[in-house]
């Protein structure tokens, strides 16, 4: 079939049009196809990194993998944007690392040595292992990570009975949710932000690159719409990464420093009255009267709704509550029944009081000027203007405290949930396939929520796993069933997870191709590649600010030698030795469609229209209101709390420390500050690429790396006049350990004068470490690039259970030195 | 028809979309069962290329590939015609009349040609996919062309962003037209006369074309000027030599025959 640009162009406007009037769906053809050989479209969503872009295969004589092209709602063709990544599938499908049968370990944990299996030996010896659990199934924890079928993964680990079901977030970025935290009532995630770059006028990004990211491409969409709209963008990094090409202006900032760029930008906000005091009036606690002294609330009472009114300052007439006064004052301090009274407001700037821009250059590096010119053009563009709400954020122990203050300023700029600010993203929750409970039991989140780290994931919590299974709390962990989740490689501190690891009796990985863990594990077995199985649930589209769901339909087969199963297909296996009683329900995920059509029922989507386009949204825009369209938020007080009432309850001897906890904003320093770094010393830091992923099958994929190769980006790069003083030339080998524990990597170093002289930087993962050994391989895998896990020491922050990545220091020197 | 693209540099996020995706349309091979086969270094013969081009206000980074030039000085330089323009105005290379002189790579001011000098095995995909020996360009796909329209280039289809337009020039209301037209998009260094059909919408504030890579200095020669030499004065005068050649041969034998019948 060949359809010519013009007809398609209007087919598409007519399309458009006729949806615009009739609010339904009619579209033709709308492919823009002229396709080299003859073949079909499949449809499925990319799943190299967590994103989820729909995307749609070009599958020649139903068996070869052509192409891949770009899938959306015809209607939303805005957002969604699939990148370089998964146009090289059709490299990755045959990969000589693919894991081809089911594997049992037969040499020591670690060897890498294991035996081909059939599926059936496999699976008894996975539950025959497993079977001694079953009475307190709580001592097995889940992996389980990428892939569209992790929900299911999770229904079977609830069906076996553990409780303990982790992904991976709290080594990518819970910090800042728990930092929003304080701010929303709850968790709020970088996919419970949407950003309206199409709108803004002026963006600051933080430590975020959406350009050269992972889980980002959607970002990069809409601000390259923005910026070619006239959005203006100023960037803080360590590095000059992708997003400084558009950038008006960027500066280099020392490591875990930002946050203090924030609180003086903060400052300059509040010091100068810059704030949206209507927005502060009406969806913030900004009024609310509070003792000087102690931070007690001064009184409140509860509203019908649940939530506390409190008193205010009424300009119309003294004291009041806030749901009776006319004009509550946002800076009023006074006497009120013989106690010191002040406002939240005045109470926040007294607390920002310290940090000056002056104070902020002096920690940060940058200029204090340039601190108060971006301040400046944030308040003068408000709200159209924005602080980036980040992704990563595990690098440094105050992450929390960094994204708090961000959201903070943005709170206080009025730019939060309005257009061309931050907005709140609409969502739809994929019912599972079957229902499932764990046993009733203490999970180990549960524990570690009461036992010092009161604000981690109850989703995202493998290092605090990690660490029940070294201390036994809050009891004895056995067995590890790891889906699609490499541990080794991207949690902090290898030495310590494979301490871990060993300590399991029992531990199998599901994956497509050998990863780091798979060396410690006892079973490993084959999943295919997305596009090559139905997945037995529609996939809710990362990061979807419209309700997108996608489906993932089998585009072609694995090649002939490979024998892989899908996770659903195993984990169904599994159950059905191990509980047949109750892995009845469970069997529809062999039945994808019909799981497809009444998840599609529940969730009121066309499922005709659905296999017709392979991906639709729900909505047509996020949520443009501070408060959710609900009008209230999970805080004490319904409202954004710019002092939350729930941490002052909880969190009052962290007053005056600094602590992540502190109910007021407050500067934190980095783990890795407090003396001056030795010549040799250097902050590590590792970041994605526009063709690199925490998955082995970006990192080791040939047509993903050459580009990499080809720009010189496999390398680690410092900076040139700490180099030339090391005596480190451009391009040679240089070692890279950490001294305390011995760790060692042997990278390529690459110099430059565009980075902080602090750090030494270099994409993510594109080194095996001493993780490669037995049928362990990685053919195409640089073996001179970083991975900052290979190094660092196994730090969770307290209170929020997160990593903090890179928040220490390593030594650098030369080979033989 | 005269097809042209457009990359608009302040909608282009630097994926690399259009070069793995022009790698798996053109330069790969695949075995019979679809396995995959690539050249070492293949972003190298990828035919669109990221470079970074060095500025006051930092590296910015540009896609370069051939730029279909309607003065193309490969064409001038190609001694055996396997350079040429196909009807449309797409520079093509038939590799049945290449003598590998490799004098079209020498002649190409912006450098974008490459030649591919190991072999790889597979299958090639399409008769215009790289070959080995034979200097290689960007062809706009023009195997994906089929009927008289327009088609998508691999490169454009894989765009998701928005950044490549391929479109008509000789059409006023194509997209492509109108950003010409309305000097939103602007061809690479137009001062050497080559008269490119691929266009940048360059970035906001901060990109320049002047600085778009290119040898074209050392050349020395604009070839607009060379190809209204070419055209206006050594075609016609080269055409007028020839026709005078033949004619005075002509005569040439017929005096001969003559005289020797005259014998």
């Amino acid at each position: 079939m060949s359809v010519s640009r013009r007809d398609f162009l209007k087919v598409v406007g007519v399309s458009s049009l006729s949806l615009a009037a009739l609010g339904g769906v009619r579209v033709g053809e709308w492919f823009p196809v002229s396709m080299p050989v003859e073949g079909e479209w499949r449809y499925s969503a990319c799943i190299i990194c967590g994103q989820g872009c729909p995307i749609k295969i070009w599958v020649v004589d139903g068996r070869i993998l052509h192409h891949v092209a770009h899938n959306f709602d015809p209607r939303y063709e805005g957002y969604f944007a699939a990148c370089g990544r998964p146009r090289a599938l059709a490299d990755v499908w045959n990969h000589p690392d693919r894991i081809r049968k089911p594997m049992i370990r037969v040499g020591e944990r670690g060897s890498g040595e294991f035996r081909e299996a059939e599926w059936e030996e496999a699976l008894d010896y996975v539950a025959e292992r497993l079977r001694k659990y079953l009475d307190r199934p709580e001592q097995i924890v889940v992996f389980s990570h990428q892939g569209c079928e992790k929900g299911i993964v999770k229904s079977f680990a609830y069906l076996l009975g553990t409780p303990n079901v982790t992904n991976h977030a709290d080594t990518c970025h819970t910090s800042a949710d728990a930092g929003r935290w304080f701010l929303f009532g709850k968790h709020v995630g970088p996919g419970g932000m949407y950003h309206d770059y199409e709108r803004a006028q002026f963006i600051v990004f933080m430590a975020r690159n959406p350009y050269g990211g992972i889980v980002s491409t959607p970002w990069a969409k809409a601000l390259s719409s923005g910026v070619s709209k006239g959005a203006r963008v100023a960037v803080f990094e360590v590095r000059y990464s992708d997003i400084c090409e558009v950038a008006e202006r960027y500066f280099l900032v020392r490591p875990g420093t930002d946050l203090a760029v924030s609180l003086a930008i903060a400052r300059l906000i509040v010091e100068g009255r810059r704030y949206d005091a209507e927005y502060l009036r009406r969806f913030t606690n900004a009024a609310m009267l509070l003792d000087s002294e102690s931070l007690e609330p001064l009184a409140t009472r509860e509203k019908e709704d649940g939530k506390l009114d409190y008193l205010v300052y009424d300009e119309a007439g003294g004291f009041r509550w806030r749901s009776e006064a006319a004009n509550p004052s946002l800076e009023f301090e006074g006497e009120y029944e013989g106690r010191k009274v002040a406002t939240a407001l005045t109470i926040l700037r007294k607390a920002l009081e310290p940090y000056t821009p002056e104070w902020a250059g002096e920690i940060s590096g940058v200029h204090p000027d340039d601190i108060r010119w971006v301040a400046e053009n944030l308040y003068t563009y408000a709200p159209r203007a924005f602080i980036n709400g980040g992704y990563k954020a595990v690098k440094f122990v105050n992450d929390p405290m960094l994204w708090r203050v961000n959201a903070l300023v943005n709170v206080l700029l009025g730019a939060w949930g309005r257009r061309g600010g931050v907005a709140w993203p609409r969502k739809l929750k994929i019912p599972s396939p079957f229902k499932a409970k764990p046993r009733e039991t203490e999970s180990i989140i549960g524990y570690w929520r009461k036992n010092g780290y009161p604000l981690a994931s109850t989703k995202s919590y493998s290092m605090l796993a990690i660490k029940s299974i070294l201390e036994d709390k809050p009891y004895p962990i056995k067995a590890a069933i790891i889906s699609l989740q490499n541990l080794v490689s991207h949690a902090p501190d290898y030495q310590t997870i494979i301490k871990a690891l060993n300590k399991l009796e029992f531990i199998m990985v599901l994956d497509v191709m050998w990863n780091e863990t798979c060396k410690y594990a006892d079973v490993v077995l084959p999943v295919p590649f997305f596009f090559e199985f139905d997945n037995a649930s529609l996939y809710g589209v990362s990061k979807a600010h419209i309700g997108q769901v996608s489906l993932m339909t089998k585009a072609v087969d694995p090649p002939k030698d490979v024998d892989a199963r899908s996770p659903a297909w195993i984990m169904y296996q599994i159950a059905r030795r191990l509980l047949p009683e109750k892995a009845g329900e469970a069997e529809i995920v062999l039945r994808p469609e019909e799981v497809w059509r009444k998840q599609c029922e529940k969730l009121g989507i066309d499922y005709a229209m659905l296999r017709k386009y392979g991906t639709l949204a729900k909505y047509s825009e996020p949520d443009f209101h501070p408060l959710t369209s609900k009008g209230v938020l999970p805080t004490m007080t319904g409202e954004i709390e710019l002092i939350n009432l729930k941490a002052l309850q909880l969190f009052k001897d962290h007053l005056g420390r600094p602590s992540n906890l502190n109910p007021l904003p407050t500067w934190v320093p980095p783990l890795w500050m407090g003396k001056e770094l030795g010549e040799d010393e250097f902050i590590p830091i590792d970041y994605m690429h526009n063709l690199s992923a925490i998955n082995t099958w970006a990192r080791n994929t040939k047509l993903l790396i050459e580009p990499i190769r080809y720009e010189g980006k496999d390398m680690v790069f410092i900076h040139v006049e700490r180099a030339m003083r090391l005596g480190i030339r451009d391009g040679e080998e240089v070692e890279v350990y950490h001294p305390e524990t011995g760790k060692t990597l042997r990278v390529k170093v690459r110099l430059t004068d565009k980075i902080s002289r602090e750090v030494i930087a270099g994409i993510h993962g594109l080194t095996p470490g001493p993780h490669e050994g037995g049928k362990v391989k990685f053919t195409y895998m640089p073996r001179h690039g970083i991975n900052t896990n290979y190094l660092s020491p196994f730090t969770i922050i307290p209170g929020t259970g997160s990593a903090a990545l890179f928040d220490f220091r390593v030594r650098v020197r030369r080979v033989g030195a | 028809m005269r097809p042209a693209m457009v990359i608009d540099l302040n909608r282009c996020v630097g994926c690399y979309a259009c070069v793995v995706g022009c790698i798996v349309e053109n330069i790969a091979r695949r075995k019979p069962d679809g396995t995959f086969i690539l050249p070492e270094e293949p972003v190298r013969y990828a035919r669109t290329r990221p470079y970074h081009v060095s500025t006051a206000a930092g590296e910015k980074r540009v896609f370069v590939q051939c730029l279909h030039c309607e003065n193309p000085p490969c064409v001038y330089a190609c001694p055996t015609g396997a350079s040429h323009v196909s009807p449309e105005g797409v520079v093509l290379l038939d590799s049945s009349k290449c003598i590998r002189c490799g004098l079209c790579i020498d002649a190409c001011p912006y450098g974008v040609r490459t030649r591919l000098m190991e072999g790889f095995d597979g299958e090639l995909q399409h008769e215009h996919a790289l070959k080995v020996g034979i200097p290689d360009k960007c062809t706009f796909c023009y195997h994906r062309k089929k009927g008289d329209g327009l088609w998508v280039p691999a490169c454009v289809e894989a765009c998701s962003f928005g950044a490549r337009i391929f479109g008509d020039l000789d059409d006023p209301g194509d997209p492509v037209s109108k950003l010409v037209a309305d000097g939103l998009a602007v061809p690479p260094r137009d001062e050497f006369g080559t008269r490119p059909k691929l266009f940048y919408v360059p970035r906001k504030g901060a990109y320049e074309m002047v600085r778009y890579p290119s040898r074209g200095g050392d050349q020395g020669v604009s070839f607009e000027a060379w190809s209204w030499l070419k055209n206006l004065v050594v075609k016609p005068l080269a055409e007028a030599a020839m026709a005078a050649a033949v004619i005075l041969g002509v005569i040439h034998i017929i005096r001969e025959r003559r005289g020797k019948h005259g014998e």
